[in-house]
């Protein structure tokens, strides 16, 4: 039976109502996971858009494709540079290009006006009917501090905080205005923004550092989604719990992936309720990875069980699908979404 | 006792006040104390410290990477001292990697951040390190301490076949090994052989000291 997407599905769920059925929701896949799903190399976005839709999806995600020069991994899921096999990973160890103020004025930002946002347009053009387009950002703490250098970083905190606000600010600015241009563009319905706040057991840095320099931007960038009607998605890895209550104050509509071992996702609706919507916490770090199918099956049906009444959630993986979930699981996690997800839920 | 110098200098570190903090090292050195001195009565508690603030949610990445230029403006006095008084062999060298098809390396720099703020010689071998190059390092650099990381489940497994190379080598019993890593539990850790397991970079240190007490 050939899929039927309705991106209506997922505004429903992020609407906290019930559509026909638990929507899917990832932020993206490893070639690897597309190419052995449709038995070809995935080499363009009509390739993109097969794969989606084929897969159950409702929408595809796709970023304008530009990086920060000098910052490797910033042009990260959702553009063709993180899809290739040399693309250097995110590391904290590498130092950045901009250490000063100098720097700072003869580094080449990327222009949002001029940012190559090609690829969405030709996606839709060709979505099949239903089927929409999310598109996003990258982190803006995350740019900043692969620019700077993460040890320099952490050091200019208190050596020069003058120079980071003005690297955040620079950084904000850029990518608040790609998210208004991505705004405008067809069959785009919502807006994606991908920042790592945290890690397992902690956020990166102290709360204050967010609330000064990082969280003026998020309520921009809400500002502009929902002035577009369009629903603001965050992903963040890690424990987040410190900065929730401000992240849903400022509008956020999506959290995304609610890392299991990092954090409860039961206990986040409890706290949250309608306010918040969740997508993702099958696991990554064990059942996605190491589990049988069944044992996946189980996990998807134990999600939609306790999350999905009531709308407010789209089954995902805990981060994304990676080169490393057998093919088999990640068949399991979307036909288990199928299977158990239909509303209302009697799992 | 201590001496007002000693609680200077671990509150120096602890609040990353570097200048002041090499300042009184110079100064404690001055009045006669050994650098085993300054490092068991001021720069270990003050990482003991800051460990209980990362911990409390109070101090961040940012204030273990600030404290640990600190505490390595510390060792920079002191460094030169200890090598003096030791043979080759240094006695606090750690080797340390994430394994082969493993590329995360914030835990480990997290914890080399803290180890060399300990006064520990720190080689980093990077991320995606062969097996090869492991028993290599152990061999040519002698450490006293491996450390190995893995985010991932599929990769952890590398583990076992370094600990297994290290055997098969001759020199299992020359290092100790720990490990870490969101992929890894003291279960595991005991599963494959390795001497502990470090959940989060302080708990590293206090592990490090130990085992090669």
């Amino acid at each position: 039976m050939m899929p039927t997407p309705d991106y209506r599905r997922l505004l429903a769920a992020i609407e906290h109502s019930e559509p026909d059925r638990v929507p899917l929701a990832e932020l993206g896949f490893d070639s690897a996971v597309k190419e052995a799903f449709l038995g070809r190399r995935v080499r363009g976005v009509c390739d993109e858009v097969e794969f989606w839709w084929r897969a159950g999806y409702d929408y595809l995600y796709l970023r304008p494709s530009y990086e920060y020069l000098g910052a490797p991994g910033s042009a990260a899921v959702g553009t063709p540079l993180h899809d290739q096999p040399d693309s250097e990973p995110f590391s904290m160890t590498r130092g950045g290009p901009v250490r000063s103020w100098a720097d700072l004025e003869s580094y080449p930002w990327p222009d949002p006006a001029t940012v190559d946002c090609t690829r969405i347009l030709e996606a839709a053009s060709l979505v099949p009917e239903g089927m929409g387009i999310i598109s996003g950002v990258g982190g803006i703490f995350t740019r900043t501090w692969m620019i700077t250098g993460f040890e320099h970083f952490c050091l200019s905190l208190s050596s020069d905080p003058q120079l980071v606000a003005a690297v955040f600010r620079k950084v904000g600015q850029i990518q608040a205005e790609v998210v208004r241009r991505i705004t405008v563009f067809p069959k785009v319905f919502a807006i994606w923004y991908g920042d790592d706040l945290a890690f397992g057991t902690s956020l990166l840095v102290s709360p204050r550092i967010y609330r000064s320099h990082l969280y003026p931007w998020i309520e921009e960038m809400v500002s502009i989604a929902h002035q577009a009607h369009m629903p603001f998605i965050l992903h963040t890895d890690g424990k987040v719990w410190a900065l929730l209550d401000d992240l849903v104050a400022m509008g956020v509509d999506v959290l995304h992936p609610i890392e299991p071992t990092a954090m409860d996702i039961a206990e986040v609706k409890r706290r949250y309720g309608k306010r918040l919507a969740l997508f993702g916490n099958v696991d990554l770090g064990s059942t996605l990875v190491s589990g049988s199918p069944e044992d996946v099956r189980q996990e998807v049906r134990e999600r939609i069980r306790t999350l999905a009444p009531g709308g407010g959630y789209a089954v995902g993986s805990s981060n994304t699908v990676t080169s490393y979930v057998p093919t088999e699981n990640f068949n399991a996690m979307r036909e288990a979404t199928l299977e158990y997800g239909h509303y209302p839920i009697c799992c | 006792m201590q001496t007002s110098t000693q609680e200077g200098l671990r509150w120096a570190v602890v609040v990353f006040e570097e200048d002041v903090a090499e300042g009184l090292t110079r100064q404690a050195l001055a009045s006669g104390l050994s650098p085993q001195d300054i490092m068991r009565d001021s720069l270990i508690p003050a990482l003991e410290e800051v460990g209980r603030l990362y911990a409390a949610g109070e101090y961040f990445l940012p204030e273990l990477v600030m404290v640990g230029n600190t505490a390595q403006r510390v060792m920079d006095v002191l460094q030169p001292l200890i090598d003096d008084q030791e043979g080759s062999r240094r006695p606090l060298r750690v080797v340390i990697g994430t394994v082969a098809g493993d590329l995360h390396d914030i835990g480990k720099s997290m914890v080399i951040t803290v180890l060399k703020g300990a006064g520990y010689e720190v080689i980093d071998l990077g991320i995606d390190v062969p097996t090869s190059a492991f028993v290599a390092a152990v061999r040519d650099h002698r450490p006293r301490l491996l450390g190995m990381s893995a985010l991932l489940l599929t990769t952890r497994e590398m583990m076992r076949q370094v600990i297994h190379a290290l055997v098969e080598a001759g020199l299992r019993d020359e290092v100790k090994i720990i490990v870490g890593g969101c992929s890894v539990s003291q279960g595991y850790a005991d599963a494959i052989g390795a001497d502990g397991y470090g959940k989060d970079a302080i708990s590293a240190v206090h592990l490090a000291r130990e085992l090669l007490a």
